[in-house]
């Protein structure tokens, strides 16, 4: 059996809904799902040999999303992924008339402040277990959504200026769903799902003009290419990724 | 006409701050006032841009803190930590120059921003990045290509004219009348070569520092480019009170100082005495003069505390007729609200320190 805990944002919904297929064919695959929207996962810490939410309200979230478990406890997880953090493209971003290194330094400046900085350091202050993490999805294709770096650079970027320092490993966005390396295929931006709420449920899809979440064959396709990475670990090597 | 009386003169009319003893003996240091009667109205909504030496950086922050519109045409994304905008030039001055110390350096950037003249191929390599001899400072790891040295700085020529064509205030701080040439091309640089980048070449690289005579003529030149470009355009004028951090002239750097200030000081009164569109405020008395006693000096004897960033500004909004609000200059915290200090500023110069004896 592997146990693999993915503590992420709303990006994790796409996961979630694609796993069913990807885990009927991977029957010793066990998925622990402990998910908020947006930054809530802010407020988890560190007690004793726990990882736990610090909010009655993020606890209930994770009960929710993990099917009852309300904190993280490295004795119940084989290996983490940190999904959805990291590179989202803030508002008003552009590339033009910006030079490459400052652009590299902005983004290594966000990476740094974001989510995924302080659940590496926590998770890997835990277990020495196989720690991934994945960034944001790139955003579908639209007018003024310019990225400061291309996927791949981001990838190399965070890698080498985050994850290295806490010996884990960065998943890239699978190629199959790149659009020049800049995007996301349309056709994974769908029906994307709503992370499930313990406040209340929405529609249980994003409307249709959103671009940043992905959907349910889009969560299939990533995981689909990060197994042979996961089991590559477990078994004693790094196995280069699948793109 | 009455008759004047049996013991009037010119000076018995004249107001109290015309005397040294009503204006400066009596009030004390803290409270002199009315140093500057500006020339033209600055409202809060009139674009202002500041270009010079690094005492010019405190001159658009406080004209943001209080509400003014200082024109910043070069801006990096929204979302960037205030760190990173200042480790890269932005938001130092109103658009990526970097510190320009001369009134000779500023009419270069204005020729090559209206395209008088072209800039020249020039670049310094520094290991396989690049630097920018004309803003040595501006990238910390200088440039990836020639390709985005020259685009980038494209764009900042860009940026500078549209705060010429854009603003209702040009304001600029001389700093320096030391100068470096290429005394083949006749380019101004910045700092000398060889010392915070680039290689220095005894034949190619001449000091060559302005008299009285072509530090007037410069800064004259630079703004009738401006006044030409943009007729409406005011220009305010001050005299940086940082003192030299080294000198090139065989003197002393304290006799240097004095005489390189006392040049920028007399053209900067000069062309506000006889320009309509010129008028100067005064930030280098008010940290400079004797009253204060060196009081908004760090250690250093050179550098201007937060306190004297924060006296000048207080003197420029209410003789300005704007005075400083306590809630938005002091309410918070002073490291995020109020004036910077000197160690908050981006002053290539002081790269020269590193080059003098060891105490």
């Amino acid at each position: 059996m592997i146990r693999l805990c993915i503590l992420g944002n709303s990006h994790v919904a796409a996961l979630k809904t694609g796993a069913d297929p990807v885990l009927a064919r991977n029957p010793d695959l066990r998925l622990g799902f402990f998910a908020a929207r947006s930054d809530k996962t802010r407020a988890m810490a560190v007690e004793g040999m726990t990882y736990r939410p610090q909010t009655r309200a993020l606890a209930d979230q994770f009960a929710l999303t993990s099917g009852g478990l309300r904190d993280i406890n490295p004795a119940e997880w084989d290996a983490y992924l940190i999904y959805g953090y990291g590179s989202r493209r803030r508002s008003g971003d552009f590339a033009h008339g910006l030079s490459r290194d400052f652009r590299e330094a902005l983004f290594t400046a966000r990476l740094r402040d974001s989510l995924l900085a302080q659940h590496l350091d926590a998770l890997r202050g835990l277990s020495d277990a196989p720690l991934f993490a994945a960034l944001t999805p790139l955003e579908l294709e639209g007018p003024r959504r310019a990225r400061l770096l291309a996927h791949s650079a981001e990838v190399a970027l965070a890698q080498a200026q985050l994850c290295d320092g806490f010996g884990a490993q960065l998943i890239a966005q699978p190629e199959a769903s790149r659009l020049r390396d800049r995007f996301t295929h349309p056709e994974y931006g769908q029906a994307a799902p709503r992370l499930a709420d313990a406040a209340g449920q929405r529609c249980p899809v994003h409307e249709a003009g959103d671009y940043r979440h992905m959907n349910a064959a889009y969560g299939a396709l990533w995981l689909r290419a990060f197994l042979p990475v996961l089991r590559g670990s477990l078994s004693g090597g790094r196995v280069r990724q699948v793109r | 006409m009455p008759p004047s009386r049996p013991d009037a003169n010119p000076y018995s009319a004249l107001p109290s701050r015309s005397f040294w003893r009503s204006a400066v003996a009596e009030p004390g240091a803290e409270r002199i006032s009315g140093l500057w009667t500006p020339k033209f109205a600055i409202a809060p909504a009139d674009p202002v841009a500041c270009f010079g030496s690094c005492f010019a950086q405190h001159i658009g922050q406080a004209l943001q803190r209080q509400g003014f519109n200082w024109l910043v045409t070069e801006k990096p994304p929204r979302a960037t930590p205030a760190q990173l905008r200042r480790a890269y030039g932005y938001g130092l001055f109103s658009a990526r120059t970097g510190n320009i110390y001369t009134p000779s350096l500023l009419l270069q950037w204005l020729e090559w921003a209206f395209e008088i003249r072209d800039p020249p191929a020039e670049v310094w390599a520094c290991g396989p990045r690049l630097r920018d001899p004309f803003r040595p400072q501006i990238e910390p790891s200088g440039f990836a290509s020639v390709e985005e040295l020259e685009r980038l700085r494209a764009l900042t020529l860009r940026a500078l004219r549209k705060c010429v064509t854009g603003a209702r205030v040009f304001v600029f701080t001389l700093g320096l009348t030391e100068r470096w040439i290429n005394s083949q091309t006749g380019h101004e640089y910045p700092l000398c070569p060889g010392t915070a980048a680039g290689r220095f070449d005894p034949d190619l690289h001449q000091f060559a520092p302005l008299d009285l005579d072509n530090t007037l003529g410069a800064m004259r030149a630079a703004l009738d480019l401006m006044a030409r470009a943009n007729p409406d355009l005011r220009f305010l004028l001050t005299v940086s009170p940082v003192p030299l951090t080294a000198t090139a002239r065989p003197e002393h750097v304290l006799t240097a100082s004095s005489g390189a200030k006392s040049v920028l000081r007399a053209v900067a009164g000069h062309l506000a005495e006889t320009r309509t569109d010129t008028d100067y405020f005064p930030s280098y008395e008010l940290i400079t003069s004797p009253v204060f006693g060196g009081r908004f000096y760090d250690a250093s004897q050179r550098r201007v505390t937060a306190d004297g960033v924060r006296f000048v500004m207080d003197h420029f909004f209410r003789d300005l007729g704007a005075p400083s609000d306590p809630a938005r200059t002091h309410g918070r915290s002073q490291r995020s609200a109020g004036p910077q200090g000197a160690e908050d500023l981006v002053c290539d110069e002081e790269i020269l320190a590193a080059f003098g004896p060891r105490s």
